[in-house]
C-alpha cells in the first residue's frame, strides 16, 4: 500500500512537471504577444487590443509587468522559448545587447516621422530597430502656488537667481527643495545627467571618460554642476539621505516642498495623492548664463521592438503601424495613455496629458531639450555615480574626491569584464 | 544473516522511494543550477546573447584583482553576520530560559509572539520596518528622554547597519528560541538534581551544566543564523536598498546586480562560486569548533 502510494506520488509529480511547461495551442488564429512594463496602461492597452482584434481578426495578447525585474523576466522568457513578439527596450546599449533578436524596422512608414531626438537610441549601424513609444523629460518641477505665495514673480534662469528664489521660499516659511538622496536612482540618472548632457558632445564625452581621457576635477561644466549641487544641499528639505522615492513624491504632493526633480510621469502620482496639486517645469541652472541653461532634459524613455524570430513578424509590424498612424491608435497613445509622443505626427495639449508632459512636449517641438545620456554609460555606472553623489552630500567625499571618484567609475566599469 | 540482508534491502528501497520526490525537486532547482553557475563562471556572457565566450579563469582574476565593491560587500556581510549571529543567539537563549522557566500552561503565548516575526517574509518586514524607522520612531522621539530614536536611521552608514541588525535579530531570535527550548527540555533532570546537591550558583549551574548539555542546539542555531545572514538579500533590499551610498550592500545584492543590472552573467556566477566556497569554509570551521564543545551526559 505504501509502495503504491509512493509510486503514485512520483507519477503525479512527474506528470505535473511534464504538463507545467506546455500550454494548449489549439486554434490557428494569429496571435501577437506583447510583454510590456507600463502597468498603469495595462487595462487601456487591453481595450485597444480588443479593438484591433475586431478590426483585423488578429488577436493581441498583452502581458503587463512592473518595470523593475522586467529585464530579468524578458531573459527568462527568451531562455524558455516563450519570447514575446513585441517588447520594451530602453535603446542605446540595451538596443545593442538585444540586437540579435530584433527585427529591422527601417522600412516602416513611421520611421520618417520620428522626432530627431529619438533616432540615436534606436539605431544600430544606421538601421532603425525600435518604435519610440513615448518621451519622458524633466527639469525642476515647482509648485506655482507656493512660488506666488512667496512673492516670486520671475522664474530663475541662472544659478544665482535659483539660490535667491530658494532663500525667498525659506523666508516665506516653505521648505525649498526635496532632494531624493535616499536611493542612488534619481541622483545618478536625472541629476548627474545635467552635467553630461551640457557637454559639447555628450556621446564623445562619455566615450572619452571611459578611456580615462577626461579630467573631471578641472572640467568646467562638472565643477559648475557641483556648484549647483551645493546650492541644492544648502536649501534641501530635512535630511536628503532619508528621502526615498515615495517620500519625494508625497512631500511634493502634500506641498511640504516647493521644488523637486521629477520626470513628467510624476504628475500622475502627484494628482493621485492630492488632486489639487499644481506643477510646472523650470530650468535647472548650473551657472549664470541664462541662455546656456534654457533647456529641459528629454529622452525616448522606451522603444517597442519586434522579435525577428517571431512567427508573426509582419503582423507585429502592421500592428505598430496601425498604432501610430490610425486615428484610434493615436487617440489611445495621446488621450488615453497620456504619452508625450515620439513621432512628429502627434501632438499633445495640457488637457490631454497634464502640465508637466505638455511642457516636455513643447520643449521637444521647440528643440529646447538636451538628452538622457545615462543609457550610454557603462552598465552599473549610473548607480555608482548616484552613490558618490550621496556620499558627497553626506560630507563623506569632498569636491575633488567626488569628481575623481566619478572619473574612476567610468574607467573601471567600462574595462571589459 | 539472510534475513537481515532482506530487511536492509527492503528499507533501502523504501528510503529511495521516499527520497525520490525530494530529489526530483532538489536536483533541478539546486544541483543543476549550481553546476550551471560553475560552467557560466568560466564564460563572458551578457545573459541575453546566444553566444558565450570561454575566458577561463579571467572572471576569477577580475574578482581578486579589480573589484573593490565586491570585497566591500563581503566585509559588510561578514560584520553583519557576526553581529546578528551573536545577538540573535544570546537573545534566543535568554528567551528560551525565561519561557521554559514559566509554568507549562503559560508558555504558549510568549512562544507564539516571539516566533511570529520569523514567519513573516523578509521583503514585507523590510517595508514595515522602513516605515517604523522613518516615521514611527520620529513620533516616539518627541517623548522626552527618547530623543535618540529620532536620528536618521537609514540615512547614515552606522545606524543603517544597526537597523538591519535590529530587524534581523528580532526576526531570528524567535526561531533560535524554539531550538533552544527543545535543547533545554532534552536535559535529563537527574543530572540537574545531582548537580544541585553541590549547591552551585545559578550562573555556575548554567555555564557548567546547562550550556554544555545544549551545545548541539548551539551548533544548529549558530549555523542556521550564519548561513541566513551571509546570504541575506530580501530584507536589505527593501529596508535600505543597499544605501546610504552603497554601504549596506550585501554580497547577494552585489552579485545579483553584477549579473542582472550590469549584465555580466559570467562574473556574477563566478562571484557566487567564490562566495559559496567562502561560506562553506566558515561554516565547516564553525561546526567543527562547536561540535568539539559538545559533550554527552
Amino acid at each position: 500500500m505504501k509502495r503504491l502510494l509512493s509510486v503514485a506520488l512520483i507519477a503525479l509529480i512527474a506528470i505535473s512537471m511534464v504538463f507545467a511547461g506546455g500550454s494548449s495551442e489549439s486554434s490557428d488564429q494569429k496571435v501577437i504577444r506583447i510583454c510590456q512594463f507600463k502597468v498603469e496602461i495595462a487595462d487601456d492597452l487591453q481595450k485597444l487590443a480588443e479593438e484591433y482584434e475586431e478590426l483585423t481578426g488578429i488577436k493581441v495578447e498583452v502581458e503587463s509587468t512592473s518595470s523593475d525585474g522586467y529585464q530579468t523576466l524578458l531573459r527568462t522568457k527568451f531562455a524558455g522559448d516563450e519570447a514575446p513578439d513585441i517588447f520594451n527596450n530602453e535603446g542605446f546599449s540595451q538596443m545593442a545587447e538585444w540586437s540579435e533578436y530584433l527585427a529591422d524596422l527601417t522600412d516602416e512608414p513611421w520611421v520618417a516621422d520620428m522626432v530627431p531626438q529619438a533616432v540615436e537610441g534606436a539605431s544600430i549601424d544606421g538601421r532603425i530597430y525600435g518604435l519610440p513609444l513615448y518621451f519622458e523629460g524633466y527639469g525642476w518641477c515647482y509648485n506655482p502656488k507656493m512660488f506666488e505665495a512667496a512673492g516670486i514673480t520671475e522664474l530663475p534662469e541662472t544659478l544665482e537667481e535659483f539660490d535667491e528664489v530658494c532663500t525667498k521660499l525659506e523666508a516665506a516659511g516653505f521648505a525649498p527643495i526635496g532632494l531624493p538622496f535616499g536611493a542612488s536612482y534619481n541622483p545618478g540618472r536625472f541629476m548627474f545627467n545635467v552635467a553630461v548632457a551640457h557637454q559639447e558632445n555628450p556621446t564623445e564625452f562619455i566615450e572619452a571618460a571611459c578611456r580615462g581621457e577626461i579630467d573631471f576635477v578641472n572640467d568646467k561644466i562638472m565643477n559648475e554642476w557641483v556648484d549647483m549641487l551645493d546650492v541644492c544641499l544648502k536649501h534641501a528639505y530635512k535630511n536628503p539621505l532619508d528621502m526615498d522615492f515615495p517620500g519625494q513624491i508625497s512631500s511634493y504632493a502634500f506641498e511640504e516642498v516647493a521644488i523637486t526633480m521629477a520626470n513628467n510621469g510624476g504628475w500622475i502620482s502627484f494628482t493621485e495623492m492630492n488632486p489639487d496639486i499644481d506643477a510646472d517645469y523650470m530650468v535647472i541652472p548650473i551657472n549664470n548664463d541664462a541662455a546656456f541653461n534654457d533647456v529641459l532634459y528629454a529622452g525616448p524613455s522606451t522603444y517597442w521592438v519586434v522579435n525577428k524570430n517571431s512567427p508573426v513578424v509582419e503582423e507585429a509590424k502592421d500592428f505598430l503601424e496601425w498604432l501610430v498612424t490610425s486615428e484610434r491608435g493615436k487617440y489611445y497613445l495621446t488621450d488615453v495613455f497620456g504619452f508625450v509622443p515620439g513621432l512628429s505626427t502627434m501632438s499633445v495639449s495640457e488637457e490631454q496629458v497634464g502640465p508637466l508632459s505638455a511642457a516636455v512636449s513643447e520643449a521637444i517641438v521647440e528643440g529646447k531639450t538636451l538628452g538622457w545620456e545615462w543609457p550610454k554609460y557603462p552598465n552599473g555606472a549610473a548607480d555608482e555615480i548616484g552613490d558618490a553623489i550621496i556620499a558627497y552630500a553626506a560630507g563623506e567625499l569632498d569636491r575633488t574626491q567626488f569628481l575623481e571618484n566619478v572619473q574612476e567609475i567610468f574607467v573601471r566599469l567600462s574595462t571589459v569584464r | 544473516m539472510k534475513q537481515t540482508g532482506g530487511v536492509y534491502r527492503k528499507s533501502l528501497r523504501g528510503e529511495a522511494a521516499f527520497m525520490l520526490p525530494m530529489l526530483l525537486c532538489f536536483v533541478p532547482v539546486i544541483i543543476i543550477p549550481f553546476f550551471y553557475a560553475v560552467y557560466i563562471g568560466f564564460m563572458r556572457w551578457n545573459g541575453i546573447s546566444q553566444a558565450k565566450e570561454f575566458i577561463g579563469l579571467l572572471n576569477y582574476a577580475t574578482i581578486f584583482t579589480s573589484d573593490p565593491q565586491f570585497w566591500k560587500s563581503v566585509w559588510f556581510s561578514f560584520r553583519q553576520t557576526v553581529a546578528i549571529t551573536v545577538i540573535s543567539n544570546v537573545l534566543g537563549l535568554t528567551f528560551a530560559l525565561l519561557v521554559s522557566s514559566m509554568p507549562k500552561n503559560m508558555q504558549g503565548l510568549p512562544r507564539t509572539l516571539l516566533l511570529l516575526p520569523n514567519i513573516m517574509g523578509g521583503v514585507i518586514m523590510g517595508f514595515i520596518w522602513r516605515f517604523i524607522f522613518q516615521k514611527v520612531f520620529l513620533s516616539i522621539a518627541e517623548i522626552p528622554g527618547l530623543g535618540f530614536l529620532g536620528q536618521s536611521w537609514l540615512g547614515e552608514p552606522g545606524p543603517a547597519f544597526w537597523a538591519i541588525v535590529i530587524v534581523s535579530a528580532w526576526q531570528y531570535s524567535g526561531y533560535t528560541m524554539i531550538i533552544y527550548i527543545a535543547g533545554l527540555t532534552g536535559i535529563d533532570s537527574d543530572i540537574k538534581e545531582a548537580a544541585r546537591l553541590d549547591g552551585p550558583s545559578p550562573l555556575k549551574e548554567f555555564f557548567s551544566i546547562t550550556l554544555p548539555l545544549i551545545m548541539p542546539s548551539v551548533t544548529v542555531c549558530i549555523f542556521w543564523v550564519m548561513v541566513k545572514t551571509f546570504t541575506m538579500y530580501d530584507l536589505v533590499s527593501s529596508l535600505t536598498v543597499g544605501g546610504p551610498y552603497g554601504t549596506t550592500t550585501t554580497v547577494s545584492m552585489n552579485l545579483y546586480e553584477e549579473a542582472f543590472s550590469r549584465n555580466n552573467y559570467g562574473l556574477g556566477s563566478a562571484k557566487a562560486i567564490v562566495f559559496f566556497v567562502f561560506i562553506l569554509c566558515i561554516s565547516l570551521l564553525q561546526v567543527h569548533f562547536t561540535r568539539s564543545k559538545e559533550i554527552e551526559a
